[in-house]
């Protein structure tokens, strides 16, 4: 009997293997290309790393480049970099900072504010904890919560870069303290009324003096108030004075209207009456110079023929007068030259 | 279709082509070697101090050089030699909030802010350590000379509508004074500037601010209502007595212009009658009767007057 050599037929296992193997082949030849020229990946991978310095400074921005940490040509004009491509070194050796010049900032200024604080538990209070609510004391021993917005810039890259550790801060509290000092020196009223623009006006200046003075890099572009409120607590009492200001203001605004309205009406009734006395005077003189012109007229004739003139008038008036009287009697004339003695004329009397 | 495996078939095991010579490898070994060991070696042994830092070699625990000056140094390895680096650049710290007593009397809670930065490294590390102790050691050494200094002022010197009274910047210039030497001579740290980022009463102190606010605030309401009604009753009068005026000239003027014209017209009459006053006087006559006589009155004429004369036969 002889012996058949048999061979076992692969596993499932070492058929998957197989397929695998077969699949990679490609990758495989890849990866065999790669250290067959690897010399060249080296140089490419040598010459990425020596473009990697080279930092594209866009055109809001300057840059300073530090080689082994020092400012490259410090204290020249070439120490910041303008926009454009900045070649440099890649790190270790030269290292490119980039700074954004034109930039705006805005910086929230809230610490002598109630929005400093994260939960509103102190309205309901009546005082203030002044480790938890920000406010600023006037010179008249009032209390007012004050907060501000900065917008600022960076002036001087070098400086900025290399001799400030956080700006934030700093500015955050050089304006509160710039801020305190004038509103100390001044009266609630002041600040919230009349006085507020110059106080404002005050702290941007002595903000950009303090700034200059400590030599932050920065400079101000503006300071605005976002907000100038008395305490919540005397919210009421504020609101009072404002209603009372606006009803004085009200009743001098009526007083105003009374004298717009009555002063003209007055004027207009002087005019009125002027000129109607005038048109009367006018009117008046008219008429005597007309009846003085007839009477002038009716004389001449009188004088030429007086019994007719003097008959026609008469005439003319006894039938006006004899149609208005209410009786008209009439009496024979006397014999002679008067009536006899106890000549009588009986009249009827009404009772 | 999948051919069936026969038991004889053995499988073909791919050949594997050397891609490179061992001598090729080798090298490749010994540049990556080399590289990686000079790497580590740099990265073990070298330092860069930036702009803005300065740095202490610390040997065994001994600081032994400070490298204030930017740029690559060199160093033996970790742990025979250790490299602290120390921000030199000027930073901000704020004290805490502190009730202190003004010369009269008064309680205050002074927030003060430091601009500050380190002046001698060495002395810092040594007595320091790191930027977060030396806050504390700040807050100690400002909040103390604050304590001090504003016990000599009053708080009109911190708040006031006085211009005189107002001391702040003095105060400040004060602190400053009394803590640059200390803070240089102990610690190491420069400090620029000090300056007041609040200023607080204490809280049971402001209920009764409160209540000052509050009858300001009334007495303020009552004044501007009063002043407004003043004002508005003075309008009113001036307004009247304007009137007044005008209404008189009015009558005045009237009372002229009237007088006037009747007195040229009592010259224009005066002079037409006196042509001929008989006739006038006729007339006046005829018009006094004209206006007298009514339908009360009995008119007794003779019949031989005119016009009747004409009625009665001769």
């Amino acid at each position: 009997m002889s012996t058949v050599d048999l061979q076992l037929p692969p596993t499932p296992r070492h058929r998957e293997e197989s397929e695998l193997f077969a699949l990679l082949g490609p990758v495989r030849v890849g990866l065999m290309w790669i250290i067959r020229h690897l010399s060249w990946w080296l140089m490419l991978l040598f010459g990425t790393y020596l473009a990697s310095g080279i930092t594209i400074v866009q055109p809001d921005e300057m840059a300073v480049v530090y080689r082994f940490g020092h400012l490259r040509n410090a204290g020249t004009a070439q120490a910041v970099a303008q926009p454009g491509m900045l070649l440099a070194l890649p790190k270790p050796f030269e290292r490119v900072e980039r700074i954004p010049v034109q930039k705006v900032f805005e910086q929230k200024v809230e610490g002598l504010h109630f929005r400093a604080v994260g939960q509103m538990t102190f309205l309901s209070s009546s005082t203030l904890d002044p480790e938890k609510v920000g406010y600023a004391l006037t010179g008249d021993g009032n209390v007012v919560h004050v907060s501000f917005s900065v917008n600022h810039q960076i002036e001087d890259p070098v400086l900025y870069a290399t001799q400030i550790y956080d700006v934030k801060p700093m500015l955050d509290h050089i304006v509160r303290s710039v801020a305190l000092q004038e509103i100390s020196r001044r009266s609630v009223d002041s600040i919230l009324s009349d006085g507020r623009e110059e106080m404002v006006q005050a702290i941007s200046a002595g903000t950009d003096a303090e700034i200059g003075r400590l030599r932050l890099g920065i400079r101000i572009v503006s300071l605005e108030m976002v907000d100038l409120v008395p305490p919540y607590q005397i919210k009421d009492e504020f609101s009072a004075v404002q209603t009372s200001s606006i009803e004085a203001q009200t009743s001098i605004q009526e007083a105003e209207e009374y004298r717009s309205a009555q002063l003209p009406k007055a004027q207009t009734t002087y005019n009125r009456e002027v000129s109607k006395a005038s048109s009367a005077a006018t009117q008046t003189l008219a008429t005597a110079k007309a009846e003085a012109s007839v009477f002038e007229q009716l004389a001449l004739e009188a004088k030429s023929h007086p019994e007719v003139v003097y008959r026609r008038l008469l005439q003319e008036r006894l039938e006006v007068i004899g149609k208005s009287a209410g009786d008209i009697r009439f009496v024979p004339p006397p014999l002679g030259t008067r009536y006899p003695e106890g000549y009588r004329i009986l009249l009827e009397r009404e009772q | 279709m999948d051919q069936p495996i026969m038991p004889s078939q053995k499988f073909e095991q791919p050949i594997l082509e050397d891609p490179i010579s061992k001598d090729s490898l080798r090298r490749l070994r010994i540049v990556v070697l080399v590289l990686t060991l000079v790497a580590i070696a740099y990265r073990a042994s070298s330092t860069i101090v930036s702009e803005g830092n300065s740095a202490l070699v610390v040997r065994l625990g001994n600081p032994t050089r400070v490298l204030d000056t930017p740029g690559l140094y060199f160093t033996l390895p970790w742990p025979v030699e250790e490299v602290v680096t120390i921000d030199r650049r000027r930073r901000t710290f704020q004290t805490q909030h502190t009730e202190m007593l003004t010369k009269d009397k008064k309680n205050v809670v002074l927030v003060s802010f430091v601009i500050w930065s380190v002046s001698d490294p060495l002395k810092f590390f040594q007595s320091i350590g790191d930027i977060e102790t030396a806050d504390d050691k700040l807050n100690g050494l400002v909040t103390n000379a604050k304590i001090g200094v504003l016990g000599k002022y009053e708080l009109s010197a911190l708040a006031s509508t006085d211009a005189k009274l107002l001391k702040a910047k003095e105060i400040e210039a004060e602190l400053l004074s009394q803590t640059q030497t200390l803070a240089s001579e102990q610690y190491g740290i420069e400090i620029q500037h000090i300056g007041f980022s609040r200023l607080s009463l204490p809280k049971e102190n402001i209920r009764a601010v409160f209540q000052q606010m509050r009858a300001e605030r009334k007495k303020f309401a009552v004044e501007f209502r009063a002043k407004g009604e003043e004002e508005a009753s003075r309008i009113r009068a001036t307004t009247d007595t304007e009137v007044a005026t005008i209404e008189a000239k009015m009558t005045q003027e009237v009372a002229e212009i009237t007088g006037e014209a009747e007195a040229k017209a009592a010259k224009i009459y005066a002079d037409a009658h006196s042509k001929d006053p008989d006739l006038y006087r006729f007339i006046r006559s005829l018009d006094t009767l004209e206006q007298v006589i009514g339908p009360k009155s009995t008119l007794i004429l003779r019949t031989d007057a005119a016009p009747f004369d004409v009625l009665v036969e001769e």
